[in-house]
């Protein structure tokens, strides 16, 4: 725990300190010059029901002095503004993801693992920028690039449920094109999720696709592929493909070239690597690093103070009654 | 004629006033240098009866008589032969017995300083007792030593013996030590003394009863109680309450409790009913006061009781 303004604590620990010691000495000094010298109190002192008062007053006492000093200690640190700072790297980098997913039936049976995979880049990443589109007919932007890892998280987790229990048309919207699995618009259309200058951010699209087209696109696959190499964006693609499957049908062979000539890689789905290998490959992606030292970030963490703070109050208010003041 | 300091003055600061003798005449509502008994004369006469060169009374002639004594203008009066009746001298001893420790210093029940209500009641019947030729000394001490002060018949000496009691009286004495006082006094004298015993609310111990009986023996004691602070005076719930002895401080939040309030004055009435019935078996004329205003009619009262006694 840190705080943000620390000379305060020093400095209200010792105005506390020098108004406690002004205070009490002064009501002392106006005590002993108003009190009354009196003898023989052993004649109330002594009694039991005395002592037994004055053992509780005692108490009561001690219990408002530590209480209000606890008060007071709590209230300084409260005004010195504690926080926890993080360290966090500069906006951040300079990447950006868009993790894009073929919604189509063809892909049903491979996407859980697929977005098991996504999971695991959404965890591995630091600082990108990570968006997330699905696309069938038409494409649907899940969430757009953020760096808010909170919001990353809890929107695959959503996502991933949602997928989980209603399956293709998981958001809704990705029917609305003529027929179905259109791929290259679909990619196209990830590509255009992010900002039109590229800046000084390296851009990547990590897609899972089959490349099943049913119907009629509005770009061809190589109209896609030229489309995103001069937006200088690299595309990572994992295909279902299996051993057995030959690696170097049309189909296959579109996304390959996607990929290599984007500066990707293809990843045959089974490959348990690939997510590993994406991440590095994106690493790797740095069109300028930025030089922002990492930003040191402080959230307010008034909480355990503020919970000291209303204990040691309470405390006051309880001793305080108890003494009938 | 200008007063000088009065008793008890709120300061109740240790320096005494310039003449504690013309202070306790102030209170005893006598002009300090007027020479008259003024309007005590009756209640004391009777306290020093037989006494001194005065003139008693009157009585009629029997054979023998020195005719010297024959009061010629009563006679002519009264057609028979009466003579002056003188009463022989005898000067009394007035011994004021001071407890001076610093509990004394302390608050009174009626708020002043118990050692001006003791240096009153000392000076009044001091006062008294010169007017009428006795003799007055002081023993006095706490459980810092003893002060004695001469049997002497003189106004300058009562001022002084008043002085000492006033000063030795201090927040910063030592504490109170009867039993050590009575000693001295019973150690000091075989002449038959008169004392007046001035202390105040502190417990009456098996020894001090065991010294007043011995003392009892020889001497007239009269003994007289300075009521202490009612702790729970509701005029003193603001206060803050130090005990001079202890330098306890009792709290105003513990002097509210209603069992507490009861418990104490059970307790304060037990001790003063104790002691009452002590020194009343022993014989010893005693009054308790808390204010100023009480002195006066209580050494009268005393020596009132003690008239009545002999």
């Amino acid at each position: 725990m840190s705080f943000h303004w620390g000379w305060v604590i020093p400095a209200g620990l010792a105005v506390a300190v020098v108004l406690a010691g002004s205070v009490s000495s002064r009501t002392r000094r106006r005590g002993s010059r108003r009190a009354v010298q009196v003898a023989n109190t052993d004649a109330l002192t002594g009694l039991s029901r005395y002592r037994l008062l004055a053992r509780r007053h005692r108490r009561n006492a001690a219990v408002m002095g530590v209480a209000s000093g606890v008060l007071v200690i709590a209230t300084v640190m409260l005004s010195a503004r504690p926080v926890r700072s993080e360290s966090v790297p500069p906006e951040i980098e300079n990447r950006d993801i868009m993790l894009c997913l073929d919604v189509s039936g063809s892909m049903a049976e491979y996407n859980r693992s697929v977005i098991e995979q996504y999971a695991e880049l959404v965890g591995g990443f630091e600082g990108q920028r990570v968006g997330l589109t699905i696309f069938n007919a038409s494409a649907v932007t899940v969430f757009p690039l953020t760096t808010d890892y909170h919001f990353v998280t809890d929107e695959f987790e959503r996502f991933r449920q949602t997928f989980a229990e209603r399956g293709i048309d998981t958001l809704g919207g990705t029917l609305e094109g003529e027929g179905s699995s259109l791929v290259p618009d679909g990619i196209a259309s990830c590509a255009l999720g992010f900002p039109e200058e590229a800046g000084e951010r390296s851009r990547s699209i990590i897609v899972a696709t089959d490349n099943e087209v049913e119907g009629s696109t509005l770009l061809s696959m190589p109209e896609v592929t030229t489309f995103i190499a001069d937006r200088t964006i690299q595309v990572y693609a994992i295909f279902p493909l299996f051993e057995y499957e030959d690696p170097d049908r049309p189909d296959v062979a579109e996304i390959r070239a996607l990929a290599s000539t984007t500066d990707g890689a293809f990843f045959p789905l089974e490959d348990t690597s690939a997510t590993a290998r994406i991440l590095r490959a994106i690493e790797r992606t740095e069109v300028a690093r930025l030089d922002a030292e990492p930003q040191l970030v402080e959230y307010a963490t008034p909480a355990v103070w503020l919970a000291v703070a209303a204990l040691a109050l309470l405390a006051l208010v309880g001793a305080a009654w108890r003494a009938r003041l | 004629m200008r007063w000088l300091g009065r008793f008890g003055t709120p300061a109740a600061s240790s320096s005494p006033p310039s003449s504690l003798l013309v202070s306790v005449r102030t209170k005893m509502g006598l002009p300090a240098r007027r020479k008259a008994r003024g309007h005590l004369t009756g209640e004391h006469v009777s306290v020093h009866k037989g006494r001194s060169m005065e003139f008693d009374d009157l009585r009629h002639y029997v054979r023998g008589d020195d005719v010297k004594d024959v009061d010629w203008k009563a006679s002519a009066r009264t057609g028979s032969i009466l003579l002056k009746r003188y009463v022989a001298v005898r000067k009394h001893h007035l011994v004021a017995v001071v407890d001076t420790g610093r509990s004394m210093a302390a608050r009174a029940a009626g708020g002043e300083p118990k050692r001006d209500l003791a240096v009153m009641a000392a000076g009044v019947l001091g006062s008294i007792a010169v007017q009428h030729g006795d003799l007055v000394g002081l023993v006095g001490g706490d459980a810092g030593g003893i002060i004695r002060a001469p049997l002497r018949e003189s106004n300058v000496h009562l001022e002084l013996l008043l002085r000492r009691v006033h000063t030795r009286i201090d927040l910063g004495g030592a504490p109170s030590d009867l039993a050590a006082v009575l000693r001295a006094v019973h150690r000091s004298t075989n002449r038959q003394l008169i004392l007046l015993v001035v202390t105040d609310d502190a417990p009456f111990s098996a020894e001090l009863e065991e010294l007043v009986r011995r003392l009892r023996v020889q001497h007239e004691i009269l003994w007289l109680t300075i009521e202490d602070t009612v702790l729970t005076d509701l005029e003193l719930a603001s206060r803050d309450l130090v005990d001079v002895v202890g330098g306890t401080h009792l709290p105003a939040a513990l002097r509210e409790d209603g069992a507490l309030l009861a418990d104490y004055a059970a307790n304060r009435r037990a001790r003063a009913d104790h002691r009452t019935a002590r020194l009343g078996q022993l014989r010893v004329a005693q009054a308790a006061i808390g204010r100023e205003a009480d002195v006066v009619p209580a050494v009268l009262g005393l020596l009132d009781r003690t008239r009545r006694a002999n």
